[in-house]
C-alpha cells in the first residue's frame, strides 16, 4: 500500500526508529533505503530531520495517542535545500507491543512558491492600478466595476462605495451612459481585445464638459476588461487658448502696422518740411511704443488712466507736482482703448510741450477725472486743464494733433471729445461709455 | 490727383480712426465726397437709410463686429462697394468671396486702382 503513492511516508517504532519507508520518501528527500530503514528519525541523513518542531509534535503524538493533521513544517534541508511540508501523523495499532506511527509528508513547497507569487503579483496589480495617474477602471466582462483607481474617484468626483459593483453605465447617475463608450465596450473590444486613444468628449453633469482619451484592454485570461482615462480637457483648452493668442497677436500686428501707415501719411500730409516731418513722426511711434508697452506689461492687458497719462508726460520730462497733477479713480482700459487714449494724451502733451503749460516757467496741467452712471452705462469724464499761459486774442491753428485729440476717441469709443481754449489755457473734455467687463 | 470721384458719395466704415482718417483723405483728394467716416457698425446703416450713397468702403472686422450685415444691405440696394482687410482671402465668406478688397496696409497706388475699378465708371 506505502509503496502504491507517491507521497513520501515513514512507519516509526516507539523508539521513532524507522520500520518502513516507501520509495517516494527516499526519491524525495534523496537518501538512500539501508542509511534510513533501522535508523531513528534524528539521525536520518546527518541528522537532517531532527527538527525541534518535529520532535515535539512526535512526542506529543506518542504520549496522549491522538493524531496530527497537515502540520506545518519549514525546514533548511542539506541536500534538497528549503522545503514546506505538512506533515500528518497517526497510531498505526500492531496486534502485539507498542503502536508505530504513521508518517506522511505533503510537500507543499512549490504549491506555497505559486502562491505567494500570485499574491505579490495580485497586489503589485493592485499597486500599480492605484498609483497609476490615470484613471483606471476594471470590469467584468458583463461591464459591471470590480474596481475603480483612487486617480478616478478624484477625477470624476464619485466614492468607492457607489463605484465598486455596478454597472458602469449606472454610475453617478448614468452619466457614464455615453453612447461613444457603449459603443467601444460594447462592438469594439468584443471583436478586438484593445482600442487606444479614443477621443471622447462628454458632459458630465458633476464636473461639466471633458475630453478623454479612452484606452481599454481585454484581460481574457481573467474575464476582465480594464478602462483607462486620460483627461485631456485642460490640454485642448491650452491648445485652444494658444490658438486664440496667436490669432489676436496676428491681429495686433497687422493694426500697429495699419496705423504705422496712416501715421505716416497724416503726419506727412501735415508737416511744412521734411524734419518736421520725422520729428512729429518719431514722437507719434514713440507715443504707440508706450502704449503698448503699457499692454505688454500688465497682466490682465488691462491699463490704467493714470500710468498712460505718466508715461506721456515723463516722455516730455515733465514732473509731477511741479508741472502737472493727476486726480481720478483708478480706471482701466483695454488695449484698443488705450491705445486711442494715449494717442489723445500725447496730442494734447505735444501741445502742451510746443505751445502750451509745458512751454512756459509757471504752466501747470491738472487733470481730474471721474465714472459717471448714465443711461445704464459707465462713462470716463476727464478732464484735461492748463493753466498760466497767456492766449492770443485768436485761438491757436488746428493741426493734425487737435482733429486727433477732438476726433479719434469719439471716432474709436463713441462719447465726444472737446478741444477749448481759455484765456490762461487750453482745455480738453473727454467722456465716454467704458463697456463692462 | 486723378478727380475720378467727383459727384460721390462714400461711406467709410473703418474702426481705427488713423486709417479712416487716411482713407477719407484720399477719397476727397479724388474728388469724392466722405460719409463718415464711421468706426462702428451700428453708426454705419444712418448714412446708408438716407439714400444719399454712390459707395462704401468697409473694413472687415470692427472692434468684436464684422461689416458683413452693412455688406448684404449695401449688395441688396445695387451700392458698390468694397472691403478693406488685413487678412488673406480665406476668411471672407462664401457670398462675398468675388467681392474686390485692398489689403491693409495698401499702397496708394493699389488703393487708385481699386477705388478707380469699383467706383471710378460711377
Amino acid at each position: 500500500m506505502l509503496e502504491t503513492t507517491s507521497q513520501p511516508f515513514l512507519v516509526l517504532d516507539h523508539e521513532l526508529r524507522v520500520e518502513k519507508v516507501n520509495r517516494a520518501f527516499l526519491h524525495q528527500f534523496r537518501v538512500a533505503e539501508r542509511d534510513t530503514r533501522g535508523h531513528t528519525i534524528h539521525e536520518l541523513g546527518n541528522g537532517q530531520w531532527d527538527i525541534p518542531e518535529l520532535n515535539r509534535l512526535l512526542h506529543q503524538v506518542q504520549a496522549d495517542g491522538g493524531a496530527v493533521c497537515d502540520y506545518r513544517v519549514e525546514h533548511e534541508f542539506e541536500q534538497i535545500g528549503k522545503r514546506v511540508m505538512l506533515v500528518n501523523a497517526n497510531h498505526l495499532s500492531r496486534p502485539a507491543g507498542p503502536d508505530n506511527l504513521l508518517l506522511a509528508f505533503n510537500d507543499v513547497t512549490e504549491r506555497e512558491r505559486i502562491q505567494f507569487e500570485l499574491e505579490g503579483r495580485t497586489e503589485f496589480a493592485e499597486k500599480l492600478i492605484d498609483s497609476v495617474r490615470e484613471a483606471l477602471i476594471v470590469m467584468d466582462w458583463d461591464l459591471r466595476v470590480q474596481s475603480a483607481n483612487q486617480s478616478f474617484y478624484e477625477s470624476f468626483g464619485v466614492e468607492q462605495a457607489e463605484t465598486e459593483g455596478r454597472l458602469i453605465y449606472e454610475l453617478g447617475n448614468g452619466q457614464w451612459d455615453i453612447p461613444e463608450l457603449r459603443r467601444l465596450l460594447e462592438e469594439v473590444l468584443p471583436n478586438g481585445d484593445a482600442f487606444d486613444d479614443y477621443l471622447v468628449e462628454h458632459e458630465f453633469p458633476t464636473i461639466g464638459r471633458r475630453a478623454m482619451l479612452l484606452n481599454g484592454r481585454r484581460l481574457d485570461h481573467l474575464n476582465l476588461i480594464l478602462l483607462a482615462i486620460r483627461d485631456v480637457t485642460e490640454e485642448q483648452n491650452a491648445a485652444a487658448r494658444q490658438q486664440a493668442m496667436m490669432g489676436e497677436l496676428r491681429h495686433r500686428v497687422k493694426n500697429i502696422l495699419n496705423n504705422v501707415r496712416a501715421l505716416a501719411v497724416q503726419t506727412w500730409r501735415s508737416s511744412d518740411d521734411p524734419e518736421s516731418f520725422i520729428q512729429a513722426f518719431q514722437s507719434r511711434i514713440g507715443a504707440l511704443s508706450r502704449a503698448q508697452d503699457l499692454v505688454v506689461a500688465s497682466p490682465t492687458e488691462a491699463v490704467s488712466i493714470r500710468d498712460i497719462v505718466r508715461s506721456e508726460l515723463v516722455a516730455v520730462g515733465a514732473e509731477e507736482g511741479r508741472h502737472y497733477s493727476i486726480d481720478g479713480p483708478d480706471v482701466r482700459l483695454t488695449p484698443r482703448n488705450a491705445q486711442a487714449f494715449a494717442m489723445t494724451i500725447h496730442e494734447l502733451t505735444t501741445n502742451a510741450a510746443k505751445y502750451g503749460a509745458l512751454s512756459v516757467d509757471g504752466g501747470r496741467i491738472d487733470m481730474t477725472w471721474k465714472m459717471d452712471r448714465r443711461d445704464g452705462e459707465d462713462r470716463l469724464c476727464f478732464r484735461w486743464r492748463e493753466s498760466g499761459v497767456q492766449i492770443a486774442e485768436r485761438e491757436p491753428k488746428r493741426g493734425f494733433g487737435s482733429k486727433v485729440i477732438e476726433e479719434s476717441l469719439p471716432h474709436m469709443l463713441g462719447g465726444s471729445a472737446r478741444l477749448k481754449f481759455h484765456r490762461d489755457g487750453a482745455e480738453c473734455l473727454v467722456e465716454y461709455p467704458i463697456p463692462p467687463d | 490727383m486723378p478727380q475720378f470721384l467727383v459727384g460721390q458719395t462714400i461711406l467709410v466704415l473703418e474702426d481705427e480712426y488713423l486709417v479712416a482718417l487716411d482713407v477719407s483723405e484720399t477719397i476727397e483728394q479724388w474728388g469724392g465726397q466722405v460719409a463718415g467716416p464711421v468706426g462702428r457698425l451700428s453708426q454705419a446703416f444712418v448714412p446708408l437709410e438716407s439714400n444719399g450713397l454712390d459707395g462704401a468702403v468697409l473694413d472687415v472686422s470692427l472692434d468684436g463686429d464684422t461689416s458683413y450685415p452693412l455688406a448684404d444691405a449695401l449688395a441688396e440696394k445695387g451700392i458698390p462697394f468694397l472691403f478693406m482687410t488685413g487678412y488673406g482671402s480665406a476668411t471672407l465668406p462664401e457670398r462675398f468671396a468675388e467681392k474686390p478688397r485692398l489689403t491693409k496696409p495698401f499702397s496708394d497706388l493699389a488703393a487708385e486702382r481699386l477705388f478707380q475699378e469699383v467706383f471710378g465708371a460711377g
